[in-house]
């Protein structure tokens, strides 16, 4: 697929549509406007503050953002796994398929949940269950959805084992989790998933609980499948390094909102806001080249006191007044479907623009790399 | 796993020697001593007090004592020899290869010095009313709890909750003498008058219970007579189990919440899995195991209860011959009680001991 292809596709993929119709066929899933608040003792918390962003059929799209970002929270909202109270699903729709999920039936939703969408979780440790075979959690599932016996389920269940690169699976199945190592947990959540073949896979930070080494063996492994089956993959990491090898596209999150979205090569080489420049010249890679940051000063805001203006500004290295007033939008900035949220592509941080951006990025054209 | 089952009750040996030991030296702290009953007997001399002495072997030094009650000793014999038994081999061996008859070991629990029966006949009567009693309790007590602590948990803050809630605190909080003394009032009172005040059978019907011409009776009219037997349960029943109910399905609610949190329950969930499978297969299970540990830990309390409850009720059982044995100052009898109680207690929590590892996959035997 050349870069001409992919910009162009992008710029179909991202954007919001009209409210209550659904998107293109070719649209797997497409959140619009989702809010989604936690009500707590301390009061409303906007974990997911109208977020909107699209995984084509097949697609790999990246959620990345520090901790408390909302991430999870996105990925949970989907799922509708989130206990209601305390949370509530405020406001957007959420589409896919074809089909607008927040407003399914929950028996509906349950037969979507597993056999359409799966979800991997951060810890492997603690995501299965210790009382019951890997056999067996893994058998249940197929045989509720596909509509087998047993034997036929555990016989996909050892299927899906071997799929995932787990030797001896006919032994596997029959252990429990606290026989197996994180790792070789982690291709059980992923051979768990897979096994009804989905048509869309959440994987929320899968590796984070890993050690290095396994958890570059498990973003392979995650590529392969996904690769080979066909189902498009939601990915999500507070590392960019992370998504730079594994996605299409990538959605930048800050505070509940996304700050930033596009394909991952403009997002990793041209950012267009400055949360997105600090994340990456927080890598590794890019310090010993001597960018200017290592990491990004500050803590991120609390959710009940959040700043009136720009949420980014108390850590912004470029933040002018304007910034703690002004809530910037998420804009469309170079003309290729990058959007970012940042005033600086306001007429008003127009001055300020040519400082923080080259001159070909900030004006538009494709030519121009930032770094 | 039938090893470690095998290795369980080899390890409950000397847990069960050792019982022998406390429950013979609680009784020889205890003041008074077995010539008590006579204290206040006018026409007791000293000179029978000895020759009662004498005839219990209470002359003895403490040790030979507990050897003899044991079935260590001989009675029979003096000096070293009374380690031999009458045929002339250790007297700890069973009689069937020429050891002694004597003693807990044989199955001898000695003489009721108040009804000159013998201790091990005195308890086998009365350990089938107490099976009965305790045993519906146990596994009412069991039902209950979970049922009640669960559907609380699953339906967290609904009215049944609450409604649960309140009566966990006022059943927890009940003295188990006053419950019984209440329920007696309001069910066997004039009023009411529904349910008998005590006793296991009704006397002006069937023989007393245990006799042999109560198992005539029994064969001729069985429904008749497990009906008779199950109205005199309710009371007793209740009494016994409502704190029991009260405590765990509070305890079972807790546990059940925190694996209803677990991120293997959000699993279970994320695969489409029906609420009923989620929280019956995945959570439950999980939830149970603290249980099956505390229930292990609970079994004596319900054998405490029993005998007050016994008491109330005039339920021909242990508790209630514990009770008249202490009153009598019956120190075989007493003994007896106490060890057969204490066995019970111990093979209580052996059976839930494996009873977890049966449940729990990580137990490493
Ligand atoms: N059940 C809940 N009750 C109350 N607040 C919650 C709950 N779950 C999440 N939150 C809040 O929502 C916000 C977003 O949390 P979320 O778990 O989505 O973060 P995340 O981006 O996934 O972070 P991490 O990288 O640490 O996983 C946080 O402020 C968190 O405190
Ligand atoms: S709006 Fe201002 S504070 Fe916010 S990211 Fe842009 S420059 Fe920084
Ligand atoms: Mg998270």
């Amino acid at each position: 697929m050349t870069a001409e292809a992919t910009v162009a596709e992008i710029s179909v993929t991202i954007g919001e549509r009209p409210a209550g119709t659904a998107p293109g066929e070719d649209i797997l899933l497409d959140v619009r406007g989702l809010q989604t608040h936690f009500h707590v003792m301390d009061g409303t918390v906007r974990a997911v503050d109208g977020v909107s962003f699209s995984v084509p059929r097949g697609g790999t799209v990246g959620l990345v953002g520090e901790s408390a970002c909302g991430k999870s929270v996105t990925a949970l909202t989907i799922m509708r796994l989130l206990d209601i109270p305390p949370a509530e699903i405020v406001g957007g729709e959420v589409w896919f398929d074809g089909r607008e999920i927040l407003a399914l039936p929950e028996e509906e939703m349950r037969h979507l949940r597993g056999n359409d969408i799966a979800m991997i979780f951060q810890e492997p440790l603690t995501s299965l269950n210790p009382v019951l075979t890997v056999g067996d959690q893994i058998s249940e599932q197929v045989r509720l959805h596909l509509k087998v016996d047993k034997k036929e389920g555990l016989g996909r269940a050892i299927e899906s084992l071997r799929t995932v690169g787990i030797p001896n699976p006919e032994q596997r199945v029959k252990q429990y989790p606290h026989e197996m190592s994180g790792g070789m947990r982690q291709r059980v959540m992923i051979a768990m998933a897979l096994s009804c073949e989905p048509k869309l896979l959440i994987a929320d930070e899968p590796t984070t609980a890993l050690d290095v080494t396994i958890q570059a063996q498990i973003l392979e492994l995650l590529k392969a499948v996904q690769e080979r089956t066909k189902s498009a993959l939601m990915l999500i990491t507070h590392d960019l390094g992370v998504v730079a090898e594994m996605v299409d596209e990538i959605v930048v999150m800050y505070a509940g909102q996304i700050v930033e979205q596009g394909t991952a090569e403009q997002v990793l080489t041209r950012p267009m806001d400055p949360y997105t420049m600090g994340l990456i010249e927080s890598l590794p890679s890019v310090k010993k080249r001597g960018g200017r940051l290592s990491a990004i000063k500050g803590v991120v805001p609390s959710p009940f006191n959040l700043p009136p203006g720009c949420r980014f500004a108390p850590r912004c290295p470029y933040v002018w007044d304007a910034c703690r007033t002004t809530s910037p939008e998420l804009i469309p900035v170079g003309g290729h479907g990058q959007r970012a949220r940042c005033l600086l592509h306001t007429p008003a941080g127009a001055p300020r623009r040519a400082a923080v951006f080259d001159t070909a990025a900030s004006s538009g054209t494709t030519a121009g790399h930032g770094a | 796993m039938g090893k470690y089952i095998v290795r369980r009750c080899i390890q409950a040996i000397p847990v069960l020697f050792g019982i022998t030991i406390v429950v013979y030296a609680i009784l020889l702290a205890a003041p008074g001593g077995p010539t008590a009953r006579f204290a206040n007997n006018p026409r007791v001399t000293e000179a029978d007090r000895e020759k009662f002495k004498k005839a219990w072997g209470l002359d003895q030094p403490v040790p030979v004592q507990y050897c003899r009650w044991m079935g260590v000793c001989n009675p029979d014999n003096e000096g070293l020899a009374v380690f031999i038994s009458d045929n002339g081999v250790p007297n700890f061996l069973p009689a069937a290869v020429g050891g002694g008859t004597n003693g807990i070991l044989h199955g001898d629990f000695g003489i009721s010095i108040s009804t000159g029966q013998a201790v091990s006949t005195m308890i086998a009567r009365a350990a089938l009313p107490t099976a009965i009693l305790a045993g519906t309790a146990l596994v009412l007590w069991l039902l209950f709890a979970i049922l009640i602590g669960s559907y609380s948990a699953i339906r967290r803050y609904s009215f049944f909750d609450q409604a649960s809630t309140v009566f966990a605190y006022v059943g927890y909080a009940m003295p188990t003498f006053w419950l019984g003394i209440m329920l007696i009032f309001i069910f066997s009172g004039p009023g009411l008058n529904i349910l008998p005040a005590g006793g296991m059978t009704e006397t002006r019907l069937s023989p007393p219970f245990g006799s042999d011409a109560y198992w005539t009776y029994f064969g001729g009219h069985p429904v008749q007579a497990i009906l008779d037997i199950g109205k005199h349960l309710i009371l007793p029943v209740i009494t016994l189990v409502v704190v029991n109910i009260a405590g765990d399905s509070r305890f079972i609610r807790a546990s059940m919440l925190e694996s209803l949190s677990q991120d293997y329950v959000r699993t279970a969930r994320a695969k489409g899995l029906r609420n009923r499978v989620v929280w019956f297969k995945h959570a439950f299970r999980n939830a149970m195991l603290p249980f099956v540990t505390n229930v292990g830990l609970e079994i004596p309390f319900l054998f405490a209860g029993a005998i007050v409850t016994e008491t109330i009720f005039s339920w021909p059982g242990m508790g209630r011959l514990t009770i008249d044995a202490t009153r009598d100052f019956d120190y075989p009898l007493l003994m007896g009680v106490l060890l057969i109680t204490a066995v019970i207690v111990v093979f209580a929590n052996l059976l839930a001991d494996i009873a977890y590892a049966v449940v729990d996959p990580r137990i490493k035997y």
